[in-house]
């Protein structure tokens, strides 16, 4: 390599280099990484929101956004509330986070996900669906602390909790390049530092990269000097 | 280009993130901040007021908790009179009228530390503060800076009201309405609420813009210019009359260094609303006056007046000084008298119900009052008044407003009968002859009931109680000076209804009977003719009375000015001689013989004539001796009780009981009648 390729590697190491792995981070939810009670305590990580076959068909969009073969169900994607402030549907794409981070529909809260959907994964380890209703329960501790180690406990409230009221959140599932004609001045062309649009829209891995932790929060580049309003704001 | 040096390239152009707007400006309290006020280890910016999830109360994405303070709103008289949409206060739910200024106030108003956020990076930070610097002690935006507005917002332009343009109030001529534009000139910004619109802190403010001041409008060739340019982005006050009208002069700059420092400029045309009002902190209530009524007038924008170029003393420029003339010994107290004066005064009058109810209006019993904004109209004037530079009248003598009366409201009295209180009067939202402006104020619509012309109400300094100019100058009176109407069309009076051209001096001389003049043609400043500001401000001759002349009934020195005095001399600074000629009038050219008539000579002007040359119910401003002070001066000098004008008056024209004038013991009989 010669010294321009040696300084252009130098420069670019840091956008290459600032990756994590999933592994070990609050979305590793195996038993390796939060103790392990329930039926499955295998080291398996991806099953936890993938399977390779029989993914989750309902969340596939009209324009042909989806989930990435999605394991997991929502009961009722009705109970969403939009940052406008009317009710409707977030894309396939955050529907696919908020099968978690909606919370449950229990003890009082309002959310897409019923205990029943959100204990539940669509396909098990191993041959063969688990069916409807089925399946199994991986890892109890990943979600209620209290059964680590001992049993039972409550959903814990936590600020990850987006829940169905998306009002107080950014907005979401919204296109990009017509809130950029709207608002002359007030966004780049595209934006930038590795946030990217789905099907020109913003979705909640606009901001966030599920699996790489490296900059907290798993946010896709870091926010100091709040880098990454900045990505797509110019205010 | 090699494959190294596109990745180089690309590099670059993606780490130049975007313009860092608000990186430099006060409002990035994070680390790398520019102002005062910043955190002492927080590196994010954004989160001081926004976080991406569950944001708390507020608009958009809010990261503070809303204050619960309960802010004083602005009012006004004004406000009130025009039945404006008001809110009873500033809305605390996102979504509500004010809620977005409140969201502001979470650090202007000095009751929340600005380090106090709800959420930082996933973490709720309850009642741990973001550390910061430049704060005081509690953490809260230091009460020194002019950023801290506190909760008292009556000095403060009105935010979370309803932006309505079709609200208006009826004279019983013309209307005024809120004067606002149909919508905003951008950027400034409305926020549409329930249906209609409203006006917050960012409607003038974008919280993250380099601009000074964090003005939307940054088009000005300087600060001044951004400041007008946002102010008449709404506001309309010229009447779709095209730019300038007033106060337009380029010529005369500010003097005051703290002008151009604050505003760029020394201009006054830059500065346009901004010479008078300013949106933040003014000590003027309301209105937004910088200075309490009439010092905004005397010093603008600047200091003080002696580094201004408006109406002060000392001001370094030839903007007319209508201080200086308020010190003089008779004036209106304009400069004596403040907080009284309201805006649409002119609609409560003498029996007008309040609205609301308790506030001011026009009446000499509780709203006793006289500010530079009674008689003109800031907003629409022009600079010249009726008559010409180094003129004491005008060349064509009128009674119409001049261009410095433009726009002013008056009154115009509903005429009764002869030597009657007129009581009825139509409101004018614009005067078009001077007298309607005075007769707010010298008529029954201020002074309440008159009682054979006097009010109840003494002139403390002249010494006599105020008199009713509307009932002097009624047209059903048989003479009076011809104010309201000319002579020839003046009712009351019959032939010969004017003088003879030979017994006037210029400019009264020509044309007579069809002229008509001005009050101010009568009272005014000393010496107008040679530099004082023209109108009745001040003087230093009782009444006001202006001219080479200017005094009446009573010489310098205290004795009465007599018929005599006409003709051997002794009449200087006679007022009358200002317009009249009196040696050309018959009648004080008497002369006889008769040892009795050795003695007219020496006969006041004022045993025959009324000590108030205003009019009479008697030709020729003659006064009967029935008639009471202060038309009879001293209640006991008028001698006749008969009069009749007559092309060539004759001594039966003339009837009196009294000794003095006995010659004019027998008469014709058909003498004018009291009243």
């Amino acid at each position: 390599m010669n010294k321009t390729g040696i300084f252009a590697f130098i420069l670019l190491f840091p956008m290459i280099a600032a990756t994590d792995s999933i592994v070990g981070s609050k979305h590793d939810l195996s038993a390796t990484n939060y103790y392990g009670v329930g039926s499955d305590a295998s080291n398996r990580i991806c099953i936890f929101c993938h399977t390779p076959h029989s993914a989750n068909a309902d969340l596939i969009d009209g324009d042909g956004g989806k989930a990435p073969i999605w394991n997991r169900r929502l009961s009722d994607v009705s109970a969403f509330v939009l940052y406008d402030e009317t009710p409707g549907s977030p894309s396939s794409v955050s529907l696919a986070c908020l099968s978690c981070h909606d919370g449950v529909n229990a003890q009082g809260r309002i959310s897409a996900v019923d205990a029943g959907a959100t204990h539940r994964i669509i396909n098990a380890s191993g041959s063969g669906l688990a069916g409807p209703g089925g399946g199994e329960d991986p890892n109890c501790a990943a979600c209620h602390p209290f059964s680590r180690p001992g049993g039972g406990g409550l959903y814990p409230d936590t600020t990850w909790q987006i829940g169905a009221d998306l009002t107080d959140d950014h907005p979401i599932s919204i296109n990009y390049a017509a809130s950029f004609a709207h608002r002359p001045g007030e966004f780049l062309a595209s934006p930038i530092n590795g946030l990217k649009l789905f099907n020109g829209k913003v979705e909640c891995a606009s901001c966030h990269d599920v699996h790489d932790n490296a900059n907290g929060l798993f946010l896709r580049t870091s926010n100091t000097g709040s880098g990454v309003c900045k990505s797509c704001h110019i205010k | 280009m090699s494959l190294i040096n596109k990745i180089i390239l690309i590099f670059v152009l993606i780490q130049s993130t975007g313009n860092a707007v608000i990186d430099n400006t006060k409002h990035n309290l994070s680390v790398t901040g520019t102002g005062t006020i910043k955190s002492t280890n927080e590196t994010e910016i954004c989160v001081f007021c926004h976080i991406p999830h569950s944001a708390q109360q507020g608009r958009p994405l809010w990261n503070r908790s809303m204050p619960s303070s309960a802010y004083t709103i602005y009012q006004s008289d004004y406000l009130d009179r025009l039945n404006y949409p008001k809110p009873s206060g500033l809305g605390i739910e996102k979504g509500t009228p004010g809620s977005l200024s409140r969201q502001c106030l979470s650090c202007h108003d000095g009751t929340i530390a600005i380090g106090d956020v709800y959420m930082v990076r996933g973490n709720i930070l309850g009642d741990t503060l973001i550390d910061m610097t430049g704060t005081d002690g509690g953490g809260m935006m230091p009460q020194t800076l002019v950023a801290n507005i506190g909760t008292d917002l009556s000095t403060h332009h009105p935010v979370g009201y309803e932006y309505n343009p079709d609200v208006s109030i009826s004279f019983g001529e013309g209307s005024r309405n809120s004067e606002l534009k149909a919508n905003p000139d951008a950027p400034i910004r409305l926020y549409q609420m329930g249906g209609k619109r409203y006006i917050e802190c960012s409607s003038c403010h974008d919280p993250h813009t380099e601009n000074k001041k964090f003005l939307r409008v940054n088009t000005g060739a300087n600060h001044g210019q951004n400041v007008r340019d946002t102010c008449i982005a709404c506001h309309d006050k010229s009447g779709g009359a095209p730019w300038p009208t007033t106060h337009e002069v380029t010529g005369m700059p500010y003097k005051d260094t703290e002008v151009l420092s604050k505003y760029g400029t020394y201009n006054p045309a830059d500065l346009f609303c901004a010479n008078c009002h300013t949106p933040h902190n003014g000590e003027g209530k309301p209105y937004l006056l910088r200075k309490v009524e009439q010092q905004t007038c005397f010093q603008g924008a600047a200091s003080s007046a002696g580094v201004s170029s408006c109406h002060g003393t000392g001001a370094p420029t030839s903007a007319p000084d209508i201080e200086s003339v308020l010190l003089r010994s008779y004036t209106h107290p304009v400069s004596e008298i403040d907080g009284v004066h309201t805006d649409l005064d002119t609609l409560y009058g003498t029996g007008v119900n309040r609205n609301p109810s308790g506030s001011l209006g026009l009446s000499w019993d509780d709203s006793k009052h006289a500010e530079c904004t009674d008689c003109h109209n800031p907003h629409k004037l022009g600079s010249k008044s009726h008559v010409d530079k180094g003129q004491w009248y005008p060349s064509t003598p009128t009674n119409l407003v001049s261009a410095v009366l433009r726009g002013v409201s008056g009154v115009e009295p509903v005429w009764t009968p002869r030597w009657s209180q007129p009581t009825s009067f139509t409101t004018l939202e614009s005067s078009t002859k001077e007298y309607q402006i005075c007769m707010k104020c010298h008529s029954y619509w201020a002074l309440g009931t008159a009682v054979e012309g006097t009010s109840a109400h003494l002139l403390a300094r002249e010494g006599i109680n105020a008199t009713d100019q509307a009932w002097e100058f009624n047209p059903n009176n048989r003479s009076a000076h011809p104010v309201v109407m000319s002579l020839n069309t003046m009712p009351g009076s019959y032939e010969p209804k004017s003088l003879s051209s030979g017994q006037l001096l210029p400019p009264w001389n020509t044309n007579v009977g069809n002229q008509t003049m001005y009050c101010s043609d009568c009272h005014g400043a000393d010496n107008e003719i040679g530099g004082d500001p023209r109108g009745p401000h001040g003087s230093n001759y009782k009444f006001m009375l202006k001219g080479e002349n200017n005094y009446w009934p009573e010489k310098p020195d205290g004795s009465l000015y007599t018929v005599g005095d006409i003709f051997n001399g002794g009449d200087e600074g006679l007022f009358c001689k200002n317009c009249h000629n009196l040696e050309a009038a018959n009648v004080h050219r008497f002369k006889s013989s008769n040892m009795v008539n050795a003695d007219f000579p020496n006969y006041p002007c004022v045993y025959c004539h009324v000590a108030v040359p205003h009019g009479s119910p008697v030709s020729r401003l003659i006064g009967y001796d029935s008639f009471p002070q202060p038309y009879n001066y001293n209640g006991d000098s008028l001698k006749l009780d008969g009069y009749e004008k007559a092309p060539y008056m004759a001594k039966s024209n003339a009837h009196s009981s009294t000794r003095a004038c006995r010659c004019h013991r027998r008469g014709g009989g058909n003498y004018d009648s009291y009243p």
